[in-house]
């Protein structure tokens, strides 16, 4: 289980740690996504509420 | 005297036992592995540092904040290059103590990106280079020193994993050999032996690469072994085939030792009514 530590104000993906999303606090200020099964995420990502997909940042 | 080690493997906080000790502990952590690149110039991953405080001041039945940092996925498969993803930063209290994740671009992860009072090199992962197998993942740092980086895959098998932890950590996966038989996943490290839950844990060694002969013969890079270790790259194929997948990396762990406070309350306790 893997799951994206999201910013709440920017939507940035700080890390990708080992929880549960469903059932683990997330840190302050944070969001946790499920990203066991997908989409693709990385460090450094957007996060899009909306379609619950991640993008890279843009350059 | 009874000393606990305990090892930390998923979460986002840890509650600290009544009987904690503030001055005899110590907590240690490993940054999750980067994954490996696919066949098209692929690179290993990266393994996670290491990072340790000791005799940190914590108050009983407080839950700190964790976090372990999962290991970056493989670069998947297809026509185009697809690199790693990086892995996770691995931190204990906030950022109090941080061991940085491996990159998905071969790079271990660094002292610079972590936090602590002892602090540890991730292995770097090997380089795409000019042959057709695809480089190992580098290997996880740890306790007695840095992860060892992979080297360039000797021809067309898949190059070798590097071991984890100044060579005391697990040891690297073997390279693909053939069509189809990806690398070896990385052995795991075993320097710690916990209470809780038991067993050993450590620094992981790296994945190995994958099979490639330039054609259309490949395999898939081998996983990183745990913890912390960088995935092997997928093996080339012929550019405007499929290339195959590189490896995960593996996550990354903390471990706290620490001796328990009750055992001097039972010693008073026995001296005061004797």
């Amino acid at each position: 289980m893997t799951a994206a530590v999201v910013d709440l104000q920017t939507l940035i993906v700080l890390n990708l740690i080992v929880a549960d999303a469903a059932t683990d606090p997330p840190p302050d200020g944070c969001e946790l996504i499920d990203v066991t099964n997908g989409p693709p995420c990385n460090i450094g990502w957007v996060y899009d509420p909306t379609t619950g997909t991640f993008a890279p940042p843009v350059a | 005297m009874t000393t606990y080690v305990i090892a930390l493997t998923s979460g986002t906080t840890w509650t600290v036992p009544s009987d904690w000790n503030n001055a005899n502990n110590s907590v240690e952590c490993i940054g999750g592995g980067g994954g490996g690149g696919n066949g098209l110039n692929g690179v290993g991953g990266g393994g996670g540092a290491y990072a340790k405080t000791s005799n940190i001041t914590l108050t009983p039945g407080n839950n700190i904040s964790i976090a372990i940092g999962a290991g970056g996925s493989g670069g998947v498969a297809a026509i185009n290059a697809k690199p790693g993803s990086a892995g996770g930063n691995t931190t204990f209290n906030a950022s109090a103590i941080k061991a940085a994740g491996g990159t998905g671009s071969g790079a271990g992860g660094t002292t610079s990106n972590s936090t602590g009072t002892v602090k540890n090199y991730g292995g770097n992962g090997g380089a795409a280079g000019s042959n057709n197998g695809g480089p190992g993942g580098g290997g996880a740092a740890g306790k007695n020193g840095a992860g060892a980086n992979a080297s360039v895959a000797p021809g067309n098998t898949g190059g070798a994993g590097a071991t984890g932890d100044n060579a005391t950590g697990g040891a690297g996966g073997t390279g693909g050999t053939g069509a189809g038989v990806p690398g070896n996943q990385g052995n795991p490290g075993a320097e710690f032996s916990t209470t809780t839950p038991g067993g050993t844990v450590g620094a992981g060694g790296g994945g190995g690469g994958g099979f490639g002969d330039g054609g259309v013969a490949t395999s898939a890079g081998g996983a990183g072994g745990l913890y912390g270790a960088g995935g092997g790259a997928g093996g080339f194929a012929s550019v405007g085939t499929a290339q195959p997948a590189g490896g995960a990396g593996s996550q990354g762990i903390i471990i706290i030792t620490y001796v328990s406070t009750a055992s001097t309350n039972t010693t008073n306790f026995f001296f005061m009514f004797r």
